[in-house]
């Protein structure tokens, strides 16, 4: 039997297997009567591990500041552990990205905030790149939450800190603002317009999808690798023939498969932190709307 | 979330057998399915009430307080450098000064020994030059003391020699005269 | 005709991402290569250089990932 006729239907069992299913029944269909589904399984996995983390690593942190408070040595402030100082260093790009983005005077205000998206999904994306694990980014809904969840945040910040009417003022450009009535209204309405769509849908539709593009496909290249190399050494398929050509093809395919899988780690880092990074910029030209 | 799969049956059930193979198809990837969605938000809010309250609050506050720490013993290292700097500083002045104090009273000492040795020699020269004057006078007035002896005794003598030879002849006037003009002899004598 | 359905639809399905992609493709790779230049002229930029350059590639990679949403609906 060739190896490629099989392909077709193990790509189909892969794109079925990344796909939005119960978790308690993997043959079952979306609409059916499920509780949970593989992603949000996988998501609650990801939570409970971050939760875990940072429980662990703020009592560590709490007993040693009121050890440190008793007997007045700052040496007990010193990094001890390198799990700790791990967790520390990624509190403090979060916190450093939010002062560098938003500014010093707003931006300590919202390093929660950006560092939940930024854990949260970069626990998940790697739990993503454990073999038969998912990260909830890999599904749309997922990411399509996160995205209104930032969405609703920097709109929120826009009203609070320019009033209803002077976020959507602020949508204009201040340049347009001056012109003639005519100017005002032609030029005005059109670029209102553009604003409108880019701030409100262009938005939230790039964070999600980009995020969940980018995991579904990596994760589509991963499986498809995987299913070459699974095709093409016939001693892990039965009854597949097989040539010297065959276990060539089998081999570089598991030697991209490993590149692939590097790369994807890196993804996972990269996809989470720009995530983070356009939500600290939309808070941004939220805060300071008023002044462009 | 038996909401919104109760939500997604029914979806089905309105668009038929063929919508849901649709979502379930080639959409099923980019249709966000509400079963994902309500917990993603539940999942984030729970996250980001336990970063909020209590995670970040701890781990910002040892990274505030580490960093003041650090800056607090730097500066207190950068006070004792300069504090050491300073008493090194002091230490090699005063050493500086002992040293020059030191010098200057030994130079002194010298001074003073010259000096006291100066003086003893000029005192033991003045009073070498006083013995021999105080010696010559004694000796000048002993000398006139004898001269002063000599004339009265060669006077009374030369009186008593003359008075024998002339007897009566003279006259007290020019014996007076007489012992003058001798006496004025015998001074040029002893001038010479 | 119906059975040429199929293939037409995955023909256009790739030509709709692969056309969406051409556009982002060139403008990342001008993005990146600006960014390294400015970089490489000033390294003490290079943070606030970073920045820039990932909130201009989300913008610039906005329109593949629009091509890629038009390609599951298609």
């Amino acid at each position: 039997m060739n190896p490629m006729d099989l392909l077709p239907e193990k790509i189909e069992h892969l794109v079925h297997e990344l796909s939005v299913l119960p978790f308690n029944d993997m043959e079952g269909t979306v609409a059916g009567a499920a509780v949970l589904t593989n992603y949000t399984f996988w998501g609650i996995v990801a939570l409970v591990t971050t939760i875990l983390i940072f429980t662990v690593v703020a009592r560590r942190e709490a007993r040693r500041i009121a050890l440190a408070a008793e007997t007045g040595s700052a040496a007990e402030l010193a990094p001890r552990s390198r799990f700790t100082s791990m967790i520390e260093a990624g509190v403090e790009f979060i916190r450093d990205m939010a002062i560098d983005v938003i500014g010093p005077k707003d931006g300590p205000k919202y390093t929660a905030f950006l560092g939940t998206f930024f854990f949260m999904i970069l626990v998940s994306n790697f739990y993503g790149l454990i073999p038969g694990g998912k990260t909830f980014a890999g599904s749309i809904g997922g990411t399509v939450a996160l995205a209104l969840i930032s969405l609703l945040v920097f709109v929120w910040v826009g009203f609070a800190k320019n009033g209803f009417i002077g976020y959507f003022k602020s949508l204009i450009p201040s340049g347009v603002r001056e012109m003639s009535l005519a100017g005002r209204l032609a030029l005005g309405t059109y670029i209102f317009v553009l604003e409108f769509i880019s701030t409100f849908i262009v938005r939230p539709l790039t964070l999600a999808v980009r995020l969940f593009a980018n995991m579904y496909a990596g994760h589509i290249i991963l499986g498809v690798f995987a299913a070459f190399t699974a095709l093409f050494w016939p001693v892990l398929e039965e009854g597949l023939s097989w040539s010297i050509g065959s276990i060539t093809v089998g081999a570089v395919s598991l030697v991209f498969l490993v590149l692939m899988y590097a790369f994807e780690v890196f993804v996972a880092f990269i996809q989470a932190y720009v995530f983070t990074i356009l939500t600290a910029v939309y808070i941004q030209s939220s805060v300071h709307a008023s002044e462009h | 979330m038996f909401i919104e799969f109760a939500y997604a049956a029914e979806q089905a059930a309105e668009h038929g057998e063929e919508a849901a193979e649709g979502l379930a198809g080639t959409l099923g990837a980019v249709y966000p399915n509400p079963a994902d969605i309500w917990p993603t938000w539940v999942a984030f809010l729970i996250l980001f009430f336990v970063l909020y309250k209590f995670a970040f609050p701890m781990i910002v506050g040892m990274l505030d307080k580490r960093a003041a720490a650090i800056k607090e013993s730097l500066e207190k290292a950068e006070d004792t450098r300069v504090e050491a700097e300073r008493l090194l500083e002091e230490y090699k002045k005063q050493v500086a000064e002992a040293r020059a104090e030191a010098g200057k009273i030994v130079d002194q000492g010298r001074k003073v020994a010259e000096s006291m040795k100066e003086e003893i020699i000029a005192k033991a020269n003045e009073e070498s030059t006083q013995i021999v004057a105080k010696a010559r006078e004694a000796v000048e007035a002993e000398k006139k003391a004898a001269l002063a002896e000599l004339q009265a005794s060669i006077a009374d003598v030369s009186v008593a020699v003359a008075g024998k030879l002339l007897g009566e002849t003279l006259s007290a006037e020019d014996h007076a005269k007489l012992i003058d003009r001798y006496i004025a002899e015998v001074g040029s004598l002893n001038d010479n | 005709m119906e059975a040429l359905v199929p293939g037409l639809t995955a023909i256009g399905k790739g030509l709709a991402y692969g056309l969406a992609a051409i556009g982002p493709g060139v403008g990342i790779g001008i993005v990146g290569g600006k960014a390294l230049e400015a970089m490489a002229r000033q390294p003490e930029m290079a943070g606030r250089v970073q920045t820039t350059m990932f909130i201009a590639i989300a913008f610039t990679e906005a329109l593949a990932l629009l091509g890629f949403v038009l390609t599951f609906l298609l």
